[in-house]
């Protein structure tokens, strides 16, 4: 008994020894070739999840995005140019998040609320830095051990996923946001706007009061990172590539089938704030206004209706070609007793609507009740 | 409290234990095909297993919360409901769409009602990525409807398809629904499904009015 | 911790199931000639936290070892094996989702306990993958896949310490220790019928990357194979 219980304690104190791991930073694309053993597995995991993740539909299609962001994560680090590769996650959630083996990926959500290349590019150094600088494989050293003692065990089933999605230690994100900094920069992007896509977030996080894991998952942290970055850029001359019109014109569908989606998952407070800020809503197209209508619409609220009216009344206006818009506009007239406003729009939408569009049918019943 | 809830749920167990003379499952044939509760019934494929009783409340999660949510709900299935189900539920109007706390009203459009469901079934199942492949009018009793159909893929790739009957009336929201995977399964047994839709019926017991949320399901509350 | 297993509910007598028309049929045609679609074993290492890690070199022993247990297995019941296709793209992502339909049913399947389903056992996936059997000339799939779940020296230490009286105030409770599982289903690729599966679970001291050990559990299943008589004997009476 006294062996064997001198034998289970020391295998205890020997685990418990074990440090955060020594792991140097990549240096480039071959570097990556030679990991360990223990390293190897949990690249292995991450592309379980690259696996999960495509063949569950979550990515998001669209290849010209994807590759316009791949060509501004290439141009931050282009000695691991085939190895870090960045996808579009098909989630409206504020998030982007980063994969041991190199995988990153982009939420739609954040890609709606960038303003320009410099702070998508922000976002894609310091990711990418987590990977460079191995702090998933540091983090899991330190959490396997701390696990070896907790009682209760940790959350997650699976370590690859853990410091990815849910955030790094207060350490590890410094480094990142140095060493995100310090590539941005010599890549040639202005670094005085990288703090406004932090301050953007915590901003929308504060008005929703969301609870949801976003982007560096605490709001403390998002204000961390926006005074990281102004202490960073506050050294620089000045100048630099912002690339907003690119930017825009690549996210314009985006942005519009971000709300789309908004909508139909009940993130309706999510609609209204950016529709309704002048200095968010200035980047989305003027269909956006369709879904501040939905918005309206559902969250059916006193006052709601009316303002939900002057939405589509103002879609109408502003894109006229956007179909939806008149079969909402048709709905409102029918129910108020209008039937002639009602057959106009209808008849507008059945014009300006794709034959296979999910609401004709319906539009064609409500045409041959009104006649 | 603790000792509360365990002294509710032993008398619960106790309770169902006692009053198990009924299965919960039956294999229908011609004598026993039609499957009824309070509100509504239908006709279930012969082969088919079907639930005896209907069940009256669920458990969700809203907002971190979980709440009793009252229901009246049956379900059939020929080969285990881990592969298909078909599922008829009726919710009432108060909690119609209880994820997204939104109530029904008798006077709402069939297209309304199915964007309302559809919202409300990606909050309570979690699946953001639930896509709506069509959604046209239908009838279902007589009554405007709407027919969604939807579809997911699983962990391992696999498709899912889920296909929607549903109405409101002062009574209440009704979905008559089919969850199969879409290779194989969905088309085999579509033609059942689409069967047990045109049989659906309101029943008297439909106009009684709402149950109360029972004192013990509170306890789970 | 542990993914869903394969139970089989119904079979104190009989662990296997077997599709109703080789019940129905005095002489039922059995296959002679098989392919073994890819074979799905992950071995997953667990912390003494519970912490899980799919351990890719360790799979892919155990894939392999399966197979070669699969193949002795197949040899011995008399079927030819012929070599699996080389499956591209589309044809892989429709091997690929067929074999998510058979993990799905067969989980379902398994665990039912409904009378009517045992008596007659009608499950399938559908005839997407008769394209093998054209290409091939075979008659049936094997389609396999498994778990193996094997604990660190650290979690097995910890079971140790759990059982130790007063030592395990400090460490807690003893956690549960590894298992190992595989399936095996029998598939006729022109009609998808599940003609027949059967599975096997092992506790914790079962290693499947063991040559050895992956025969034993290989050779448990199809002990049963076809094993027609037996299950007409136990259900159909």
């Amino acid at each position: 008994m006294n062996r064997i219980l001198w034998l289970v304690l020391t295998s205890f104190l020997v685990g418990g020894c074990a440090t955060t791991g020594g792991a140097s930073s990549f240096t480039n694309a071959s570097d990556t070739t030679t990991v360990g053993e223990n390293e190897r597995r949990l690249w292995h995991e991450a592309s379980g999840f690259d696996t999960t993740i495509e063949r569950s539909g979550q990515i998001y299609d669209d290849r010209r995005a994807t590759a316009y962001l791949q060509s501004v994560m290439d141009r931050l680090y282009p000695e691991f140019k085939g190895k870090i590769q960045v996808h579009i996650y098909d989630s409206t959630q504020l998030n982007a998040f980063a994969l041991p083996n190199g995988s990153i990926y982009f939420n739609i959500g954040l890609l709606a609320r960038i303003e320009n290349e410099a702070q998508l590019a922000t976002v894609l150094a310091h990711e990418a830095a987590h990977f460079i600088e191995r702090h998933s494989f540091r983090q899991r050293v330190s959490a396997k051990n701390a696990s070896a003692f907790a009682v209760s065990g940790i959350p997650f089933s699976s370590l690859a996923a853990i410091s990815s999605v849910s955030g790094f230690s207060r350490d590890l994100e410094t480094e990142a946001d140095q060493k995100g900094y310090e590539r941005l920069v010599k890549s040639g992007y202005d670094p005085r706007d990288a703090h406004k896509v932090f301050q953007t977030l915590a901003n929308e996080v504060k008005a929703l009061g969301t609870k949801e894991p976003y982007f560096f998952s605490s709001h403390p942290k998002l204000l961390e990172r926006i005074e990281a970055y102004k202490e960073l850029a506050a050294t620089h001359k000045g100048g630099g590539r912002l690339g907003a019109e690119e930017y825009n014109r690549v996210m314009q569908p985006i942005r519009l089938d971000a709300l789309r989606k908004d909508v139909g998952q009940d993130r309706l407070k999510s609609v209204i704030l950016v529709m309704e800020d002048n200095n968010l809503r200035r980047y989305y197209p003027a269909a956006g206004y369709y879904y501040l209508g939905e918005a309206y619409t559902r969250r059916d609220q006193k006052n709601d209706a009316q303002k939900a009216l002057q939405a589509f009344q103002t879609a109408e206006k502003l894109s006229p070609n956007f179909a939806p818009t008149y079969n909402r506009l048709g709905m409102h007239y029918m129910k108020t007793g209008n039937k002639i406003q009602a057959l106009q729009y209808f008849n507008k939408y059945l014009r300006l609507a794709p034959s296979d569009a999910r609401d004709r049918s319906y539009v064609q019943q409500y045409v041959s009740s009104l006649k | 409290m603790m000792i509360r809830k365990i002294s509710a749920l032993l008398v619960l167990v106790a309770a169902v234990s006692g009053c198990a003379s009924k299965p919960y499952w039956t294999l229908t044939d011609d004598a026993n095909k039609v499957a009824q509760s309070k509100s509504f019934e239908m006709t279930v494929p012969e082969g088919w297993n079907r639930t005896t009783a209907a069940d009256t409340w669920d458990q969700l999660t809203i907002d971190d919360k979980v709440q009793t949510v009252l229901l009246e709900r049956m379900a059939a299935s020929r080969d285990g409901t881990g592969i298909h189900t078909i599922t008829v539920t009726r919710r009432y109007p108060d909690t119609a769409f209880p994820a997204i706390k939104k109530k029904s009203r008798a006077n709402m459009l069939p297209l309304e009602v199915a964007d309302l469901y559809v919202s409300d079934l990606r909050k309570r199942s979690g699946l953001e990525r639930l896509k709506v492949l069509s959604n046209k009018p239908a009838q279902v009793n007589g009554k405007p409807a709407y027919q969604l159909v939807m579809e997911f893929k699983n962990e391992d790739g696999l498709r899912v398809r889920i296909v929607s009957h549903g109405f409101v009336d002062n009574t209440g929201f009704y979905t008559i629904n089919y969850r199969a995977p879409t290779l194989y399964y969905y088309e085999r047994d579509y033609g059942d499904y689409a069967k047990l839709v045109r049989s659906f019926r309101l029943l008297k017991g439909a106009f009684d009015p709402p149950p109360k949320v029972p004192g013990w399901a509170k306890e789970f509350t | 911790m542990i993914a869903a297993l394969p139970l089989a509910v119904q079979a104190a007598d009989t662990p296997h199931w077997v599709h109703y028309k080789w019940l129905m049929n005095d002489k039922p045609t059995l296959p002679k000639k098989v392919v073994v679609l890819p074979v799905d074993i992950e071995v997953v290492e667990v912390s003494a936290g519970g912490v899980e890690e799919t351990v890719p070199d360790w799979s892919k022993e155990a894939s392999q070892s399966v197979f070669k247990a699969l193949s002795a297995a197949i040899n011995k019941q008399g079927l030819k094996e012929v070599a699996a296709p080389h499956f591209t793209d589309a044809s892989a992502a429709n091997v690929d989702e067929h074999l998510a339909l058979y993990k799905l049913v067969v989980n379902t399947a398994s665990r039912l306990g409904w009378k009517h389903k045992i008596k007659h056992f009608d499950y399938g996936i559908g005839p997407g993958l008769r394209d093998i059997a054209n290409k091939t000339g075979v008659d049936a799939a094997i389609l396999v896949y498994g778990r193996d779940y094997v604990s660190t020296a650290g979690r097995k230490a910890r079971a140790v310490a759990g059982n130790i009286p007063i030592v395990n105030i400090f460490t807690g409770p003893a956690p549960e220790l590894g298992h190992s599982f595989i399936h095996v289903g029998v598939v006729d690729l022109k009609t998808g019928d599940l003609l027949w599966m059967n599975s096997n679970t092992r506790d914790g001291s079962t290693n499947l990357r063991d040559p050895d050990d992956a025969a034993k559990m290989v050779k448990t299943i199809f002990e049963w194979y076809p094993g027609i008589e037996s299950y007409r004997r136990v259900y159909l009476r």
